[in-house]
Formats: C-alpha cells, sequence, structure tokens
C-alpha cells in the first residue's frame, strides 16, 4: 500500500539497533556535556564532594563507546540493506561498521589519556641547568636558586659545591648534582658559560 | 582478589571490548549464519562457539605477553 511494506526480521533488528543505539549516544553526550553544570549544582545544594574517579568516567565513556557501536551498526545495516537488498551484506557492513566506530572512540579514550600530564618534578631534571641565585648561598650553608626544571621555572634550595665559598644573590650558578632536594651549583664563569655555547 | 593480567591488554582496553564482545559477538555471528541461509541449528551453535574465540584470543596475547616478558 502506497509503496510502504511491513518490515523484515532484520530491518527491525537494525531500526531498534539505530533507535536505541542514537537514543542513548545523545543522552550520554548530553549528560557528557552538562556533567560539570549539574555536578557544580549538585556539590552546590547538597554541600557534597562527589567527584568520579578515572574508573568509573572510563566505564562511563565505555557506555558511550558501546551505544556508538549500536548506532552505527543499525545505521550501516539499514543503509547496506536499502540500498544492496543482500541481507548477509548488511550484516557484515553493520558489524564492520560497529567495529570502526568502537575503534573510533577507543583512539579517543587513548587521546584523551595522552592529555593527562604527570606534573610531578623530578630534581634530577636540573642537572646541567644553568640559573641564577635567588637568595645568596653562604659558606657551608644552604641558599635558593632560580633554574629552569621540565620548563618552568622554580626556585629551589641550594649548596654551593666548593663548601667555602660564598654566592651572593645574581651570580649565575650551574646545577652539578642533587641530594635529595638540594641542588648542589657552582658558579658559572664567564668561560664555562662561552664552552656550553659552543658544544 | 587474584589477578590474571587481561586488564592490561590493548593499552588497558580489553575488559571493556571483552564484555562488550561477549554480548554482541554471538548475535552477529547468528545473524550473519542465519542471513547467509545456515539452519537455525547449525547458527546457533556456531554463534555460541564464538565466544571461545574470545577466551581463546585473550589467553593467547596473556601467553605471548609472559614469554616476552
Amino acid at each position: 500500500m502506497v509503496g510502504i511494506s511491513a518490515p523484515s526480521t532484520l530491518e527491525i533488528i537494525f531500526m531498534t539497533c539505530a533507535f536505541l543505539g542514537t537514543i542513548f549516544f545523545l543522552l550520554m553526550m548530553t549528560l557528557m556535556m552538562l556533567g560539570d553544570v549539574l555536578g557544580g549544582v549538585f556539590d552546590s545544594v547538597f554541600d557534597t564532594d562527589f567527584s568520579m574517579d578515572s574508573d568509573l568516567s572510563f566505564e562511563l565513556f565505555s557506555i558511550q563507546g558501546l551505544a556508538a557501536a549500536i548506532m552505527m551498526f543499525g545505521y550501516m545495516g539499514m543503509f547496506t540493506l536499502s540500498a544492496t537488498d543482500t541481507e548477509i551484506y548488511a550484516v557484515l557492513a553493520g558489524g564492520l561498521a560497529a567495529v570502526v566506530s568502537m575503534y573510533g572512540v577507543g583512539m579517543m579514550l587513548k587521546g584523551i589519556s595522552d592529555l593527562q600530564v604527570d606534573g610531578t618534578m623530578k630534581h634530577e631534571d636540573a642537572i646541567g641547568q644553568r640559573g641564577q641565585v635567588y637568595s645568596r648561598i653562604r659558606a657551608n650553608e644552604s641558599g635558593e636558586v632560580s633554574v629552569a626544571v621540565d620548563g618552568t621555572l622554580r626556585v629551589l634550595t641550594a649548596r654551593a659545591k666548593d663548601k667555602s665559598l660564598h654566592i651572593d644573590t645574581g651570580e649565575f650558578i650551574r646545577v652539578i648534582d642533587v641530594i635529595g632536594s638540594t641542588l648542589i651549583v657552582e658558579i658559572l664563569h664567564q668561560g664555562n658559560e662561552i664552552e656550553t655555547e659552543e658544544e | 582478589m587474584l589477578d590474571d593480567g587481561s586488564d592490561e591488554l590493548i593499552n588497558g582496553l580489553w575488559p571493556f571490548m571483552k564484555r562488550a564482545l561477549v554480548l554482541f559477538l554471538p548475535f552477529w555471528v547468528y545473524l550473519v549464519c542465519w542471513s547467509a541461509g545456515l539452519p537455525l541449528l547449525l547458527s546457533a551453535i556456531l554463534s555460541g562457539l564464538s565466544l571461545s574465540v574470545i577466551i581463546y584470543f585473550e589467553k593467547s596475547k596473556l601467553r605471548s605477553k609472559s614469554e616476552s616478558e
């Protein structure tokens, strides 16, 4: 009747997958977008500190990937079925689309996890760096120096390599060793600086 | 709780993939067999057997991982 016929079993399966997958995917996306806003409102109203740890958020993302896979299975299956009118092609194409979409979500997860940066400073990375004395280093006492460690300028406790040496504020220094969180430094003479630049 | 080490397979995605595959692989295999015109009984048996592929994959990956270590 007017070009509309009852859907086959496979068409019903594909349509159900596409419908439910889309609803679920959009719901998850909406919740993800609104998560921060609603979470903030929830925390303010109920005076709680609810936060999702990485495992839980990972599971939620997984559900999102699953929803995307179901959605793509339905859409691609339905599209292939209407285009080729061959059921097995539709099932195979739907499965392929589901795998590809799941892989895409996996890549997205990997990209998100790669964005995380370990901000822990390693004092050992300061060895060899040149800097300036921030707070004078008295003989056999500690002072403070400012050096760039891992791309960030930091003020750290330092002692002179030569214990009898007094290094005034503003002197240029080079870090030669680290003991605990204390840098061992030596004065950077003009000759040393030139040598380093030539290297 | 014993840790079988499978959590770290495929950059840590395997636990998720495993659950998804256990849910959908038999269904997909059944649909493929059924749409290919195979008898229902054979389709059902093959879809059930597809679960063993997941376990076999996990075990083989764990074995190769332990051998490499």
